[in-house]
């Protein structure tokens, strides 16, 4: 390693750096979060040799700071006096039963706040889930990395060969025949060569948590002032019959105001409830405005932000909120909750369009039916749902490199739905498959026949069959 | 897939030009950063996690070594963090347990890392958080700062002197210092937390099986607590795990999980990470199954990362034993403008078994104090050493 100063206008450092090449297989997976741990599953069971890269020391990503509530599995039907319908199935759906069965996600709920979603939502245990997603992956015989942070890639002309790692072992390369981007803001991708743009990264958010609450105070507070939104009660195991979700419009409880807008709390903050008297997972700070996610400093600024404004939450919520009087700050999360920060151009870009009509193209790797502007007057017509094409997890210039996550959609009302948890499970099981099958067929992930891909996904217990009769069978078999 | 090596070339831009640059937010690198503003220079601090304090909230039940044998904190900046804490309400009393006759404490696991983040922004520390130190930048066989990775790239912060308290040894080594490894003290540990809990009726039960190790109480209520469990998918070797309260009710911090594991092989550092978080579930079922007073219980947190007793240990000028510390333990030898603090100065074994919060502490204010003394004096590390030794003889 050699370096220079250089005086230009600015001081640049000249670095030249030799790294070993540690380790090589089939699919390289970068990001354990929603979309990562699932796509490598994907790979893995599809006998793929997979390594999952993660800079924490821990996986879930996003899925552990920015909500744990999960829109949604299901169409948003209300509003359209439409039928429910599970349209999310696969390894999705596997997660969350195994999530219900260790007692650590309520299942499903109905959950109609006004305005926002209207649907049946469900969510999970912070610490129930991290754990899941460690068994799936070990389960499936993923290879992981963690505390390692991808920061450079081999590439063959512009055929991606491996990633390079960061760690406090060292710097090392690892080799493989296809690489998938679940960084969320496509960080591979860039440094591969693909078409980036930076997006306005808004409302940033950090959950956390209080205990101990008296819910039951908590909620006769909510109701008198007839403030309560997503009054949601548990439907399964442990959590039947219990409240599951506690949010309180204080933007309509007028004595509140100057307090709300002191403390940089939410105008209407939500919690889960996962345990008796545990506020388990608060969604209540956010910073709003645009920062940049991609920028070290500024991404400080904002951690310590939102850190303060906690601070100030949980003093709100003392000094103010009957049943939280004595709460005290019992949990905050390991990462930044970010919605946006790079958008990566793809062979197909999922439009708003292409959402509210519901478009249902024929290399759909996954339906999805769920969006989160409502409160904006953006609705998939009908309360139907749209397929994910294949092509939009491609991203131009680049071969043998996947993407899937939040940095699929450079719209941003498409982008409300497409960054949402469940898609990103969908588009990471799609992804870390055609990953996989593109191997065994010897073609490139470009090259790989959708149609195929499709009769895999299906096989898996992904729903694509989009006609009235697919879904209700598989509504009954579940 | 034959390459064996590949060689990149980057240009990388200077992100900032500071005279102390600290590698690392746990109990050393706080406190140097704190020490190196509060002394009127320019100082940087970078962490890899958003949540301060490394090993005090990922790996430790209880924090030693912040008084001296009668109680009482030393240097004054301990105390401080203790009346801080103390404010939030966030700190136990110091106590001693039944068989330890050192003091220590406790503090709360939320509470400690924001009092961090309070004391460093108040000192003006120039904080970045989610960024991992990758190289020093070395210039005629001189530290000069650390390269810095991010989602922002890669950046350059220049510095006076830097001081490592990453606790990995990674800088020192690729600054030319011969790092060693310390294999069989390569510990991994995770801890967690659990709700519902009644500390003093499974204190009595364990005191009845034999199962007590120790325990302190403070006005009748048990506050730490350390158990002998069988875990039975490992019979043949019985965890001593530590329990501490501070609030009713609640265990916050328990330690005790951990396994041995090279930490600079990352593939078996992650698979201990996963075994680890399971055996903290398992631990926390195992309790709730046998163990009264815990019956009602939860595991409502487990540690956001890992935390390593060893990762590499940087031989300095001069090996500390665990008395008296000197501005030579913490230079590490064949480098300049480079200091270490924390769990990576090569200590002897005797010293080892004894780490504490407190020691790093002292080794960080000592580290920060000397190294804004060298960027007002202009001068160097060695240097400075030079200048006390002669002062000494004098």
């Amino acid at each position: 390693m050699t370096y220079s100063l250089q005086m230009e206008n600015r001081i640049v450092l000249h670095e030249t750096i030799d790294t070993p090449v540690s380790d090589t297989c089939d699919v390289l997976v970068a990001g354990g979060g929603t979309a990562g741990v699932l796509c490598a599953v994907a790979a893995a069971r599809q006998g793929a040799r997979t390594i999952l890269v993660e800079g924490n020391s821990v996986l879930g990503g996003d899925m552990l700071g920015g909500g744990i509530s999960w829109l949604s599995y299901y169409n948003v039907f209300r509003q359209f006096h439409a039928e429910p319908k599970q349209v999310v199935f696969g390894l999705a759906y596997e997660l969350l039963q195994r999530l219900v069965e260790a007692g650590d996600s309520p299942g499903f709920y109905e959950d109609y706040a006004p305005e926002t979603q209207e649907s049946r939502g469900t969510h999970a245990d912070r610490e129930g889930l991290r754990h899941m997603l460690f068994r799936l992956a070990h389960e499936s015989g993923v290879k992981l990395y963690l505390e390692s942070t991808a920061v450079d890639v081999l590439m063959d002309n512009r055929t991606i060969q491996g990633i390079i790692v960061e760690s406090f072992a060292g710097r090392f390369a690892i080799a493989a025949k296809r690489v998938v981007d679940c960084t969320g803001d496509g960080d591979i991708a860039m440094l591969a060569g693909a078409n980036c743009k930076e997006m306005p990264t808004h409302a940033v958010g950090m959950a956390f948590g209080v205990a101990p609450v008296d819910f039951d105070k908590a909620y006769a507070y909510g109701r008198s002032h007839n403030a309560m939104a997503h009054d949601c009660t548990g439907a399964m195991g442990r959590y039947r019959g219990k409240p599951v979700k506690y949010t309180l419009c204080t933007r309509l409880i007028p004595e509140l105001k100057e307090a709300v807008h002191n403390s940089g709390i939410h105008g209407n903050f939500g919690t889960t409830i996962m345990r008796d008297g545990e506020a388990s997972y608060i969604n209540g700070v956010n910073v709003n405005g645009p920062s940049n996610g991609l920028d070290s400093k500024k991404t400080t600024d904002t951690v310590l932000q939102l850190r303060q404004n906690i601070r100030k939450s949980v003093g709100f919520l003392r000094n103010n909120i009957p049943g939280f009087e004595n709460c005290r700050l019992s949990w905050t999360t390991p990462v930044v909750g970010t919605r946006h920060a790079r958008y990566v151009e793809c062979d197909y870009d999922i439009s708003a369009e292409h959402v509210a009509k519901a478009l249902i193209p024929e290399d759909s790797i996954g339906l999805f039916g769920s969006q989160d502007a409502h409160y904006l007057g953006h609705y998939i017509e009908g309360g139907k749902w749209y397929g994910i094409p294949y092509r939009a997890l491609l991203p131009k210039f680049v071969e043998n490199l996947l993407v899937a996550g939040r940095m699929i959609s450079s719209d941003w009302v498409a982008h409300m739905s497409t960054r949402l948890m469940v898609s990103c499970f969908v588009q990471g099981q799609a992804a870390g498959t055609a990953a996989a099958l593109s191997i065994q067929n010897n073609c490139t992930v470009r090259q790989l026949d959708a149609q195929e891909l499709r009769s895999v996904l299906k096989a898996s217990g992904v729903f694509l069959d989009n006609d009235e009769k697919g879904v209700k069978q598989i509504d009954q078999n579940h | 897939m034959e390459r064996k090596a590949c060689t990149q070339e980057y240009e990388i831009p200077v992100r900032e030009q500071c005279d102390v640059a600290v590698i690392g937010a746990g109990a050393a690198g706080t406190f140097a950063a704190v020490e190196a503003a509060r002394s009127g220079v320019k100082t940087v601090l970078i962490e890899k996690a958003i949540i301060l304090g490394g090993c005090m909230v990922t790996c430790d039940a209880s924090i030693g070594g912040l008084t001296n044998r009668e109680g009482v904190c030393e240097p004054p900046l301990l105390q401080e963090l203790v009346e801080r804490l103390k404010k939030s309400n966030g700190a136990s009393p110091f106590y001693r347990t039944q068989k330890d006759p050192a003091f220590r404490m406790h503090a709360d696991r939320e509470q400690l890392p924001l009092v961090l983040e309070d004391m460093l922004l108040e000192a003006g520390v120039s904080l970045y958080v989610r960024c991992i130190a990758v190289n020093p930048v070395v210039q005629a066989g001189r530290v000069r700062g650390v390269v810095i990775q991010s989602k922002g790239g890669r950046e350059a912060i220049l510095a006076h002197t830097v001081i490592d308290c990453s606790g990995t040894g990674l800088l020192p080594e690729a600054a030319g210092s011969c790092a060693v490894r310390i294999p069989e003290r390569e510990q991994i540990g995770m801890t967690f937390g659990l709700g519902k809990v009644n500390l003093e009726k499974a204190c009595e039960y364990a005191q009845q099986k034999g199962l007590l190790l120790d325990c302190a109480k403070d006005r009748g209520r048990v506050i730490s607590l350390d158990l002998e469990v069988t875990d039975p998918q490992a019979p043949e070797c019985p965890r001593a795990l530590r329990l501490t309260s501070l609030h009713e009710g609640r265990a916050e911090k328990i330690s005790g999980v951990t396994v041995y594991a090279d930490a600079l092989d990352i593939p078996a550092f992650s698979a201990a990470c996963q075994r680890l978080n399971d055996t903290c579930h398992r631990m926390a079922d195992l309790l709730m199954k046998s163990i009264p007073g815990f019956e009602q219980s939860y595991l409502d947190w487990t540690s956001h990362a890992a935390g390593c007793r060893f990762v590499r240990s940087v031989p300095c000028e001069e090996i500390y034993d665990g008395s008296s510390l000197k501005l030579q333990h913490l230079i590490p030898r064949n480098t300049e403008g480079l200091l270490i603090a924390g769990k990576s100065i090569a200590a002897n074994a005797a010293y080892a078994d004894r780490l504490c919060a407190g020691d790093f502490m002292r080794q960080g204010i000592l580290a920060g104090r000397s190294a804004a003394q060298c960027a007002k004096e202009s001068c160097l590390i060695n240097d400075l050493v030079f200048l006390s030794e002669r002062r000494e003889t004098k």
